[in-house]
């Protein structure tokens, strides 16, 4: 099973965390990090501290992405539907979890709004926890066993 | 497009800039700023802004932003 995080994001905690690190304390921007950071006339320490907040968070974004395609994958065998889950990948500008599912050789794309998984995993709301469970009986339907 | 929780540039119009500036933002001479956004709306960015009491919300109103300049991959550090 893939995961992966495509885009970025920086939590506001981790925002929090970098923004009061010293200068001198920061890793040092790459030669085309600075060129860039020059030209756009942002400071670099600024363009630092946003690498490093979006870094902390990546590692956050790929651990919910991985529990997402764990969960995916106990409902499809609780439910004794037939597919497997082969890829799970975090949109971050779109705000949602592309999921590729194999059922009998064949490829199933399948998307989910990150909301709702947010929802589901956050507030522990029932309604996520449906729209879930609904969003996979559709993608599978008629392919049950 | 999501753009909440990430850090990013802003190209500001004359007008938006004299408005930060109103909203006593320190801003570089430049039209360029980078902010971290906090959330969107349909009334444009809000961006997180750190004061002598804490840190503030401030709105960059859409009609203020002549462009958005953000990173598509996380910036790798040495």
């Amino acid at each position: 099973m893939e995961i992966a995080v495509d885009g970025w994001r920086a939590s506001v905690e981790d925002w929090d965390a970098v923004r009061s690190i010293p200068i001198d304390q920061l890793p040092p921007l790459t030669e085309q990090q600075r060129q860039v950071a020059k030209k756009l006339g942002v400071p670099e320490p600024d363009y630092a501290r946003s690498a490093l907040a979006g870094e902390r968070t990546q590692v956050v974004l790929l651990q919910r992405t991985e529990r997402l395609a764990r969960l995916l994958a106990e409902r499809i065998r609780a439910a004794g539907l037939p597919g497997e889950i082969v890829r799970v990948v975090l949109r971050t500008f779109e705000g949602r979890f592309d999921v590729e599912l194999k059922v009998d050789g064949k490829r199933l794309p399948l998307r989910i709004d990150e909301d709702i998984v947010d929802d589901y995993f956050d507030r522990g709301s029932i309604e996520a926890e449906e729209r879930l469970g609904r969003i996979l009986e559709r993608a599978l339907a008629g392919l049950r066993q | 497009m999501k753009l909440r929780e990430k850090p990013l540039g802003v190209l500001l119009s004359d007008e938006g800039r004299q408005a930060l500036q109103l909203a006593a933002l320190n801003l570089e001479d430049s039209q360029f700023v980078w902010v971290y956004v906090d959330e969107t709306d349909d009334l444009g960015l809000w961006v997180r802004v750190h004061r002598d009491d804490g840190d503030h919300l401030v709105l960059i109103r859409w009609e203020y932003i002549l462009s958005i300049d953000v990173p598509a991959k996380v910036l790798e550090m040495r």
